[in-house]
């Protein structure tokens, strides 16, 4: 009767831990400058690639409730970078992002769906809000989370530092007069859809 | 036009847009991710040889209608 007692209250105890298991905020602002979006897009002459690396913002995750995950991802749209520097003005320019006046594009997570969790790694249909040029509409992006426990000393290169690590992938496609970039011109020069690839790196200290 | 055609050529025969950074890819070892930095350098494109090249097709037509107008005025 005791045994039976005291086994029960073991798992009631188990239960209420998982239960009470918090999320952990995880830092997308790299020290390290890794943290970047890729995009790219077919242009006439040849696709124009670059890299957004003014990336920051807040992810609070829970590798035991993965969908509890909710935060937010930033990008200064002055971060943007093409290799010619004249393409580089003009994408910067008012025709074209208005950097100037829309400083950041905001990516606005509101839930994970589709969650399929298998060892430290975390798939799921990742849906929110993109802000950019100042336009918000509804996006849906499949992601892969890989949480990495204790990395963060090593990755660091200081050992002493006790933290873990979150690494989120995605691939996703926008159209560009969906966030009123030049719509319905320029087509026959500028494709009209921007591939994005993401691959960033947040970290949750425990000092 | 020698001078545009070979540096050109020289450089890599590059035949897209000339770049004044080149991307570079590196590998972060903790976490797999692929990083770009960019190295600041001129890298000659189609459209520095095609401007090149109308700067001296254009040179070489005013030379050419200078010259017989030269002659011209001579006789």
């Amino acid at each position: 009767m005791i045994i039976r007692l005291l086994i029960t209250s073991l798992f009631i105890v188990a239960g209420s831990a998982k239960l009470t298991a918090a999320p952990v905020a995880f830092d997308f602002k790299d020290p390290k400058g890794v943290n970047a979006i890729q995009f790219h897009l077919d242009s006439l002459l040849e696709p124009i690639s670059g890299t957004a690396g003014g990336v920051a913002g807040q992810v609070s995750f829970d590798p035991k409730n993965p969908g509890a995950t909710r935060g937010s991802i930033t990008v200064a749209a002055k971060s943007l970078v093409v290799p010619n520097a004249m393409m580089n003005e003009h994408l910067l320019s008012t025709n074209w992002l208005a950097a100037d006046s829309n400083p950041e594009i905001i990516f606005q997570l509101a839930e994970l769906t589709e969650i399929r969790t298998k060892d430290n790694e975390t798939t799921a249909q990742a849906k929110g809000s993109l802000t950019l040029k100042g336009v918000t509409r509804p996006i849906s992006i499949l992601v892969k989370l890989t949480h990495l426990p204790d990395a963060l000393g090593k990755r660091m290169n200081k050992p002493e530092l006790k933290g873990d690590l979150l690494v989120i992938r995605g691939e996703f496609t926008i159209v560009r007069a969906d966030y009123g970039i030049q719509p319905g011109k320029n087509e026959d020069k500028v494709s009209p859809e921007v591939k994005l690839t993401l691959g960033i790196v947040g970290s949750a200290s425990r000092s | 036009m020698i001078s545009t055609v070979g540096y050109w050529a020289l450089m890599g025969a590059h035949q897209g847009w000339s770049q004044d950074r080149i991307p570079r890819h590196a590998i972060d070892e903790v976490t797999g991710l692929v990083h770009v930095t960019y190295e600041n350098r001129f890298l000659p494109g189609i459209d520095l040889l095609f401007g090149g090249c109308t700067a001296a097709v254009i040179v070489l037509l005013s030379a050419f209608f200078l010259q017989r107008r030269q002659k011209y005025e001579t006789r």
